[in-house]
């Protein structure tokens, strides 16, 4: 089968995509570090694996992720 | 995740896309960058490419634990699960790191193609404060009308 080669503007698209995205994941796991304990413990499972798509996983209250 | 895809590797099967493939395309092809000199363009496409140096530490980190954890489960990952903070230790300060160097390397790149990229986020990207302090909020008030009410002092009691 042949290979795609996607043209400049696709790949500076796709990029530009997956850097947005990302830092948004990631900020949104840096504010769940050091978020409120009140809202924690309204739902420590939901709050405990939402940013696990950062690649934070189970100890994203600790500063190494 | 998102991390490791930018800066994934190709391998004998997958040739991903990735800031790699954008640095190699600039410098087999720099004619595609109609906004500057081929000079110019592989000249920005060197510099980048220190920037990606530059991070090599944290990549591998990332790189290990792309393999071990994220995209496929390892035995060794499943036998030692607490292991990878050791052989591929990474903290949110290098996530950031590399995010900033990707955007730099993009946005420095398209100076010769486009020359409309700015910073590169989300508008509303601090949106998640307002369910943390609703959550808050919510488990205070639930905290204080399920305590004891005190009785109110009278005159006579003061």
């Amino acid at each position: 089968m042949a290979e795609l080669k996607p043209h400049l503007l696709q790949i500076m698209n796709g990029l530009i995509e997956e850097v947005r995205f990302g830092k948004a994941a990631l900020r949104i796991a840096i504010g769940l570090n050091y978020a409120d304990p009140d809202a924690w413990a309204v739902a420590p499972l939901f709050f405990g694996l939402a940013p696990s798509k950062s690649g934070s996983r189970t100890d994203v209250r600790s500063e190494v992720v | 995740m998102y991390a490791a895809k930018l800066c994934d590797k190709p391998t004998k099967k997958k040739t991903p896309v990735t800031i790699r493939t954008l640095l190699n395309l600039a410098k087999k092809q720099p004619m595609l960058f109609t906004k500057g000199s081929h000079a110019e363009v592989i000249e920005a496409a060197n510099k980048c490419w220190k920037i990606i140096s530059g991070l090599k530490v944290p990549l591998a980190s990332i790189e290990k634990r792309r393999h071990e954890s994220l995209a496929h489960l390892d035995a060794n990952s499943v036998m030692n699960p607490g292991q990878l903070k050791h052989t591929a230790p990474l903290t949110l300060a290098d996530l950031e790191k590399i995010f900033e160097g990707t955007e730099e390397i993009l946005r420095s790149m398209d100076r010769f193609f486009t020359g409309l990229v700015g910073e590169i986020i989300f508008l509303e990207q601090d949106d998640y404060r307002a369910v943390l302090r609703i959550a808050a909020d919510a488990k205070r008030s639930a905290t204080r009308s399920a305590s004891p009410k005190q009785p109110r002092p009278t005159a006579e009691s003061e």
